[in-house]
């Protein structure tokens, strides 16, 4: 009825078992991170797990039972030949994160400058990650934040879709709240008072303060930095909305 | 003629859509090598820095396309495996006449039971599929089956919650949500069945499954093992596909150009409808992406995003298809892009 040893059902339970393993093997290297948020990580591994163990023993049931089951012969369809071209691709190609031009095409998120908000009312915490910046900057009044100090992480994006003015580029990270498909640039243009030009994708260490300046003829919050260090690229290159390990551990000092 | 027809077939190119998306996406993807490197293919022959520099954007977008596709497929699998779980665990131990027999006989009780059914199972749309297949083989009715597929992906407890804590600003979003899903879930299924004749609504395939296994019982270990194989391939192959066409049309149209429509509350909620059917997220953290273009888009932009994308994306149609026609699928993606539409223009006016 549903096809049970035959040679294609062979071959797709492998195919199947590959593609699971695949996802195994990505976790035991560490990036997955670079394809979904790390909160999915275990139900991931557990299902591929458990998946592959079913079809495994599938197989080896429906070996048992060879002598009562029928063979199924239908032909290799264009959409099964896609998938083993997906899957080849797959672990041919390295993981990789999303490349800066594909990241600069979404937009970069920058705070917006709100003087209607109430300035008796502050925030209390200091945000440790780019997404929390923007976040608070944008939802309290400017002068809560003007020339508060601020500690940051990530690297020059590129500014092709609003351009700054010469010696600033945009210093954030690719925000993920689920998987990269929903990957979004969020950033706060930098002063780069260093007198060395920094590339599109390099990551930077950046001690300053947030100042208020005119960018395009509207107020705009930017980063003055008092001391800006290139990096290595890290080896978690987005930020994931509410992973608590950007609030408890800052990659600081790499 | 026959052997043409005869050569498609043994190729898996049998249906319409196969042979639309096909051809769309090599249309697009050409017009797109054009249009994006019309400079570069001018000077392909002569310059070799432009070979070069035309390799190196044509790897990077299909690295990027990798990367955008296995996150699909990497987000989407464990649902679909946990999806194929319970709809052979349902088939099996006769639970799904159970499910059916506790339905209510009237039509709005029925239909309300469904549309609240995703409480009971909260997991993204690709994970319903597979239920919703083994619940009609056991009798449940296209209608029934399309209510339910639309309404549980928004109507569960998880999307409502995402939603609800997205929008801390304007909860009435997560609200509005549920009720616009509602109506449109039910009205869309009741379209669908009504003006699509009854022996073209169901995939032949499927159909023939329906009748093949409708009275099964008794299933052992080993049939159990086998159903489980043969339903996870036909999900997950879709899956794979669709995560690709998805994937491809992320790289091929930018998302900016998406959203420099904004201003105009009519194409926004175009452009908002465009990027649900593109981008193919999963609806359970649908809305911290929507969340992202708060400060563009109206909340009836936003809210036509939230309403729709769970209900037709690219994902969801290939995953559709292993269960409806060609021709089913279109009438439904027409109805929930009209309906969601006019949702978020009535809301653009009115909030």
């Amino acid at each position: 009825m549903f096809g049970k040893l035959s040679p294609r059902n062979i071959a797709l339970t492998f195919i199947m078992c590959y593609l699971f393993l695949y996802i195994f093997r990505l976790y035991i290297s560490g990036n997955m991170g670079l394809y979904i948020h790390p909160r999915y990580n275990g139900f991931v591994v557990i299902m591929s797990f458990f998946a592959a163990t079913l079809l495994l023993a599938g197989l080896v049931t429906g070996y048992r039972q060879k002598a009562a089951a029928h063979t199924e012969s239908r032909p290799i369809r264009l959409i099964d030949a896609i998938v083993v071209i997906f899957l080849v691709a797959g672990f041919v190609l390295p993981a990789k994160p999303l490349s800066e031009r594909t990241v600069g095409e979404r937009g970069i998120l920058t705070p917006t400058v709100r003087y209607s908000h109430r300035p008796d009312r502050c925030p209390t915490v200091t945000p440790t990650a780019i997404r929390g910046w923007v976040m608070q900057l944008s939802e309290f009044h400017p002068d809560c934040s003007d020339n508060k100090p601020i500690e940051l992480i990530a690297r020059v994006l590129p500014s092709d879709s609003v351009p700054l003015p010469d010696g600033m580029v945009y210093f954030g990270r690719v925000v993920i709240s689920c998987c990269v498909i929903d990957a979004r640039p969020y950033a706060l243009p930098l002063i780069n008072n260093t007198g060395k030009s920094h590339a599109s994708d390099t990551w930077l260490h950046v001690f300053g303060r947030i100042r208020i300046k005119t960018l395009n003829q509207q107020p705009q919050f930017v980063i003055e930095p008092t001391n800006i260090k290139e990096i290595a690229d890290p080896s978690k290159p987005y930020e994931y909305i509410n992973d608590r390990s950007y609030i408890t551990q800052p990659e600081i000092g790499q | 003629m026959k052997s043409k027809h005869t050569a498609m077939k043994s190729l898996g190119i049998r249906t319409p859509v196969t042979i639309g998306l096909l051809s769309s996406a090599s249309i697009t993807l050409m017009s797109w090598l054009f249009l994006a490197n019309r400079d570069n293919l001018q000077q392909l022959v002569v310059s070799p820095a432009a070979r070069e520099r035309f390799f190196t954007s044509l790897t990077t977008s299909l690295q990027d396309f990798m990367t955008l596709a296995l996150s699909i497929v990497i987000e989407a699998a464990p649902f679909i495996v946990l999806g194929v779980t319970i709809s052979v665990v349902v088939q099996s131990f006769s639970l799904s006449n159970k499910l059916l027999a506790r339905l209510p006989k009237n039509k709005l009780g029925r239909a309300l039971s469904l549309s609240f059914a995703g409480i009971a199972m909260p997991v993204c749309e690709c994970g319903n599929v597979p239920v919703a297949r083994s619940l009609m083989i056991k009798g449940l009715s296209a209608r029934d089956s399309m209510v339910f597929l639309l309404s549980a992906p928004s109507i569960n407890i998880v999307t409502f919650l995402a939603t609800w804590e997205a929008f801390n600003f304007n909860r009435g979003v997560a609200i509005v949500r549920v009720c616009a899903t509602l109506i449109l879930a039910n009205l869309t299924a009741y379209i669908v069945t009504r003006y699509v004749n009854p022996e073209q609504l169901l995939d032949k395939n499927f159909s023939a499954i329906c009748k093949e296994r409708h009275d099964d019982h008794g299933y052992t270990w080993t049939t159990m093992l086998s159903l489980f194989r043969s339903e996870l391939w036909q999900i997950m192959r879709l899956l794979i596909l669709g995560a690709t066409i998805a994937a491809a049309s992320q790289i091929i149209i930018p998302r900016d150009i998406i959203t420099s429509i904004a201003d105009n509350p009519l194409l926004a909620v175009f452009a908002m409808l465009i990027l649900a059917f593109v981008v193919s997220i999963c609806s359970s953290v649908d809305a911290f992406f929507a969340l992202a273009y708060a400060h563009v888009f109206s909340v009836g932009a936003l809210v036509t995003f939230l309403v729709a994308g769970p209900m037709v994306d690219i994902k969801m149609l290939t995953l559709l298809k292993t269960t409806f026609t060609a021709r089913t699928l279109l009438v439904l993606t027409a109805c929930v892009a009209i309906g969601a539409a006019v949702i978020g223009l009535g809301l653009s006016y009115v909030w």
